[in-house]
């Protein structure tokens, strides 16, 4: 069926089209663009296969205004019964993300996960929203303090990593050690504590950074000027894109 | 850049922040667990700035400054950002953005 693409919405996950024969809006997420330009009274066009109504249909009463502007791209709707359905063999490809070291500790107890229906019109969704809960699982395994990546079972790799952070926080000679003044407090400063992950989630690093606190420095006493002005990025852009 | 025949570069500068020099007298507690022993009473008297203070951007936008003004290069008036150098024929441009630079020039 061939459609006008006019925009997405912020916030939905759907393509928002109109129809060129019955005038009317659909939503849906079962496009496919075409590439080739094909003009269909003056304006870029989409199609959608004519049995499949996967979603509401809207009717719209007066005729249709719309800018230009807003077509960006040519689509083509395709049906998705005439694909076929990926079944238990694509199943399988998601549920590899077991072996991510250490991530759960219990393997004697094989956890069986509930094997959830995908939607078929989400399905390039999936991949993506497996990836986030990857990532989100090795970032809790990162201490938070130095207490806990002393006590960790990796306290070995952190205390290294301490340890060459201080060093080359010496030979830069970062500080002097110095009896404190009466009238001054000292600022505070903490350890962070960061696995670096290489493409495919293994640990690639342990790195330890030393931060000081500026939010417990004083101005006029510890700090008076702070940025220079940095905001001309779009000049930046303008730069990088010549 | 085609259109002056400018050859273009893009560079970062690492641990940019660990550079700068400071201007202000910080003091800072000394660290979790490498205290000095016998000293902890003492506290860190701070030289060169380090990640999470106030002043580190600033810090090390001052040295990057000085630096390019060491080799001739000119601060734009329009923007701060942007510093020229011209040798002969040759004109050189560097656009800065935090510890990023990009380079240009025509030669």
């Amino acid at each position: 069926m061939p459609c006008v693409f006019l925009g997405c919405y912020e916030g939905t996950k759907t393509y928002h089209l109109m129809c060129v024969e019955t005038k009317r809006i659909i939503i849906s997420r079962d496009v496919v663009s075409i590439e080739q330009s094909k003009d269909i009274g003056g304006v870029p066009h989409f199609e959608k296969e004519k049995n499949v109504v996967l979603h509401e249909e809207v009717e719209v009463e007066q005729p249709l205004t719309f800018s230009r502007d807003t077509i960006l791209n040519e689509t083509r709707m395709e049906g998705v019964q005439s694909e076929s359905t990926p079944s238990s063999s694509s199943e399988e490809e998601f549920v590899v993300s077991n072996d991510n070291p250490s991530s759960e500790p219990s393997q004697d107890v094989p956890r069986e996960r509930p094997q959830r229906q995908r939607r078929e019109w989400l399905r390039d969704w999936w991949i993506a929203t497996k990836e986030v809960e990857r990532t989100t699982v090795a970032f809790l395994e990162e201490p938070q303090n130095i207490k806990e990546a002393l006590t960790c079972e990796n306290s070995k790799e952190w205390e290294c990593a301490m340890q060459e952070e201080y060093d080359s926080l010496m030979t830069n000679n970062t500080w002097t050690l110095v009896p404190l003044l009466v009238d001054r407090k000292p600022i505070s400063c903490k350890w962070v504590f960061k696995i670096k992950q290489g493409a495919n989630g293994e640990v690639e690093r342990y790195k330890v950074r030393l931060v000081a606190r500026g939010f417990t420095q004083t101005y006029g006493v510890d700090y008076n000027e702070t940025l220079r002005r940095l905001q001309r990025l779009h000049l930046f852009i303008v730069f990088l894109h010549w | 850049m085609t259109l002056e025949d400018m050859e273009i570069h893009q560079m970062d500068v690492k641990i940019a922040f660990l550079n700068g020099k400071l201007e202000e007298e910080i003091y800072m507690e000394q660290l979790q667990g490498f205290m000095h022993q016998g000293g902890e009473h003492l506290v860190c008297k701070l030289h060169n700035s380090l990640y999470g203070l106030k002043q580190s951007p600033r810090a090390w936008n001052q040295k990057l400054d000085v630096f390019l003004k060491s080799i001739k290069f000119m601060k734009s008036e329009a923007d701060p950002s942007v510093y020229v150098a011209q040798v002969g024929d040759v004109k050189f441009f560097i656009v800065v953005y935090v510890d990023d630079l990009i380079l240009v020039c025509n030669d």
